[in-house]
């Protein structure tokens, strides 16, 4: 019996000492919830991250060692930037991505083309951007400010080797606007399409490109592709993709209200 | 008072102090006493304080200003900044602009296909003075 009411005994103090720690792991347990939840909060608004949609484009591989530029020309079709206005700024863009010193044009690469949106502005501007991954670490995207697009006119879109041999140049119907003095040749690939910034409903009236040509390095002549490949497209955009006259020319769209079917 | 407690409260304590200091730091550095240099030849009218805006608007919160100059024109970006744009002889450039660097998180979104977004902690803006308006951003 004194056994039994010993055990009594202790099992009543550990629930006294129990109860009497209660207010403290409480205590515990909020002020570690509110650490963890301002942590969460601090990572949340140093981590921006905004998705990107990169679809609808084309693909071409030009030989290793003969190009040293790549061009397109199509139709400035209406398109629409929604969240333009949205931090950090939504876009819709046509370009051409042309790769430099010897790189896939995803790696390093000077894009020219013209945009719906522009760093929190709904203009509509031509632009050029260079990137470089294979070495230097290196992004800058500049506005094209000495001329404007307009919609329904038909531009050349280029990106070249310039003459004394170093820079390649951002061109507009063969006029050289910007110069990226850190990119080289040849060029290996590149790509034409569209981008647009995820989220809203963002629209590319159908767009027709009638011209897709590289330049061989050897002559500085302009060759047309013999190959290409179509992109990916994003499930869910309502985007489409056709040859019209393969590989030569081809029309892309994004919830256009054109007729899809027409070539011109 | 547990060691468990101790250790968790010691730990906000130091929490909370980090990001007081990192706080005072940023409005030391974002409010006043920009730092501003003004090139020969460059006769900006647009207050600095208005072009830091811009630049602090575009990177969200925690961003801070770490130079700002101000040339004669957008002609070669790439004298200042090594990866910057230079216009090609015979291209009208505009001025003068400033170029702002600073750090926060900028993004780089016009990729090419198959390429992620580019993120970097530091990076500059060119703004335009007359019209407030950014004509181009790099990084790091």
């Amino acid at each position: 019996v004194p056994d039994v009411r010993r055990v009594f005994v202790r099992q009543a103090r550990n629930t006294e000492r129990l109860e009497k720690r209660r207010p403290q792991l409480k205590q515990f347990v909020i002020l570690c919830a509110t650490v963890l939840a301002g942590l969460v909060i601090s990572v949340s608004h140093s981590a921006v991250a905004y998705a990107t949609c990169t679809k609808h484009s084309r693909y071409e591989t030009a030989p290793a060692t003969s190009s040293d530029g790549g061009r397109g020309t199509w139709y400035l079709r209406a398109m629409t930037a929604p969240d333009a206005f949205t931090p950090p700024g939504g876009y819709t863009e046509q370009a051409i991505w042309v790769g430099t010193d010897n790189h896939a044009s995803n790696q390093d690469w000077v894009e020219v083309g013209a945009t719906q949106g522009w760093h929190g502005q709904n203009i509509y501007t031509y632009f050029t951007v260079e990137g470089l991954f294979g070495g230097i670490d290196s992004y800058t995207e500049t506005r094209i400010t000495a001329i404007t697009p307009t919609y329904g006119t038909t531009h050349r879109f280029s990106g070249f080797r310039n003459a004394n041999g170093t820079d390649y140049w951002a061109a507009i119907d063969g006029t050289g606007y910007v110069s990226w003095t850190n990119h080289h040749a040849p060029t290996n690939s590149w790509t034409m399409g569209y981008e647009t910034t995820c989220g809203e409903s963002a629209q590319v009236n159908r767009t027709n490109a009638i011209e897709n040509q590289y330049r061989i390095q050897a002559t500085s002549t302009w060759t047309n592709a013999s190959s290409s490949t179509v992109g990916s497209v994003a499930p869910g955009l309502g985007g489409g993709f056709a040859w019209c006259s393969y590989p030569l020319t081809f029309r892309y769209f994004l919830r256009s209200d054109l007729d899809q079917t027409i070539c011109v | 008072m547990t060691i468990r407690m101790k250790l968790c409260l010691t730990t906000a304590a130091v929490l909370v102090a980090g990001a007081a200091g990192a706080l005072a730091i940023e409005r030391a550095t974002s409010s006043s006493g920009l730092p501003v240099t003004v090139t020969p030849g460059a006769q900006p009218a647009r207050d600095p304080e208005l072009v830091a805006r811009t630049v602090l608007d575009r990177l969200g919160p925690g961003a801070t200003i770490e130079k700002m100059t101000a040339i004669p024109s957008n002609a070669d970006i790439s004298a200042y900044e090594p990866n910057g744009s230079k216009l090609v002889p015979g291209v009208e450039p505009l001025g003068p602009v400033w170029i702002v660097r600073a750090r926060g998180a900028f993004v780089g979104r016009r990729v090419p296909p198959g390429t992620p977004e580019v993120h970097h902690k530091s990076g500059y803006y060119v703004v335009e003075d007359a019209s407030g308006e950014i004509l181009e951003v790099g990084m790091p």
